[in-house]
């Protein structure tokens, strides 16, 4: 008798402290959910960690020449090396590889290299003023809602994707290209065959 | 015949000069100011430089949305129509102001969350501070031998007899 009556005083004792254990679980586990956002929302992102890894779609209508309105998605350039590139009016240093990209266009077009401009945070008029300026004729299109920007881990302009026959990014450039440097990656990701 | 003409001709002037007065007041009407921009401007944010908004910012961009805005409150757009308009235009980070939906919900209920659960566990850590402060009740066995306890004891024994 005396032992049952201890065990229930231990059972009615133990009660209330299992419920706050419970409450101080609930409260620690919201704090590590918390933290554990924070943390993947700080993780380093850069779009040069996409580099040897497949590249994430995208779709763009251009607005610009003889592609204004077109659709353009990664999806439908497969077996073509891509040069995708996202600049900006405003962008100084954009305006040092515009030149470069065109003249790339012109030369290797018909060698199955596609080149593609990703107008990034830009008013359409201050878009195609730039284009016009730099007499650029290969499709560009606004990148609307960023989501071309986000997908590739970009952390400014300019920045040139080099993406091969198989849809896999090879390079990744930060900041503006120079022709020679333009050109040699193109001809790699050539020479590099496959369809 | 020629006095007719003449007079004609003045009215006609006079029509084209108020059709042109009232096309002017119509057009200045439709051409937001400078503060109805600022107004609008001051609700997103700059797109890349770091907490400033779009009516404070010094940059080519900022600009540049600013005169889109002009060019939206321009063609009769709302405010509202325009944040519509750069969110969905430029993603919903631009706007000063988080969205209370989709991924945008979670900037509002984590502060909320976190304060929560930050109250819960200061209210556990006083709790079982206080609890271990607080002495333990003795348990005394040792006969009550208070004098005037004893004396109350025995008036009211001798009050009963």
């Amino acid at each position: 008798m005396t032992v049952d009556s201890d065990s229930w005083k231990a059972l009615e004792q133990s009660a209330p402290r299992r419920r706050r254990n419970l409450y101080l679980g609930l409260a620690l586990l919201v704090l590590a959910v918390l933290f554990g956002v924070m943390a993947y929302g700080l993780r380093p992102k850069t779009s040069t960690l996409l580099q040897g890894n497949p590249a994430p779609n995208f779709e763009l209508t251009a607005f610009n020449g003889e592609f204004k309105d077109q659709h353009f998605a990664l999806a439908d350039m497969k077996g073509e090396v891509v040069v995708l590139n996202m600049w900006a009016s405003w962008c100084v240093e954009c305006e040092k590889e515009a030149a470069a990209l065109e003249q790339g266009w012109r030369d290797y077009r018909e060698r199955g290299v596609m080149f593609v401009g990703v107008d990034y945070l830009d008013t359409d008029t201050a878009g195609l003023a730039y284009l016009q300026r730099f007499g650029i004729t290969y499709p560009n299109g606004p990148d609307i809602g960023s989501r071309i920007f986000q997908a590739y881990q970009s952390t400014g302009v300019p920045e040139t994707f080099f993406i091969d026959r198989q849809g896999v990014i090879q390079y990744v450039q930060i900041g503006p290209l120079t022709q020679p440097q333009l050109y040699g990656l193109v001809d790699g990701l050539l020479a590099k065959g496959g369809a | 015949m020629i006095e007719r003409l003449k007079s004609k001709g003045w009215l006609l002037l006079l029509g084209a000069l108020a059709a042109s007065v009232v096309l002017a007041t119509t057009a200045r009407a439709q051409q937001p100011t400078a503060d109805q921009i600022n107004a609008v401007a001051s609700k997103l944010s700059c797109p890349t430089c770091t907490g400033i908004n779009v009516a404070d910012c010094p940059t080519e961009t900022c600009a540049q949305w600013r005169d889109k805005i002009g060019e939206l409150l321009g063609q009769g757009y709302t405010e509202p129509q325009i944040l519509d308009y750069f969110a969905s235009r430029y993603g919903e980070h631009v706007l000063q102001v988080p969205p209370k939906h989709g991924f945008f919900l979670w900037v509002w209920l984590l502060p909320a969350l976190a304060i929560l659960a930050g109250l819960a566990i200061l209210v556990f850590v006083i709790r079982s501070w206080s609890r271990r402060a607080a002495p333990a009740p003795v348990e005394t066995t040792a006969p009550v031998e208070d004098e005037y306890w004893q004396r109350v004891q025995r008036d009211m024994e001798q009050a009963q007899k």
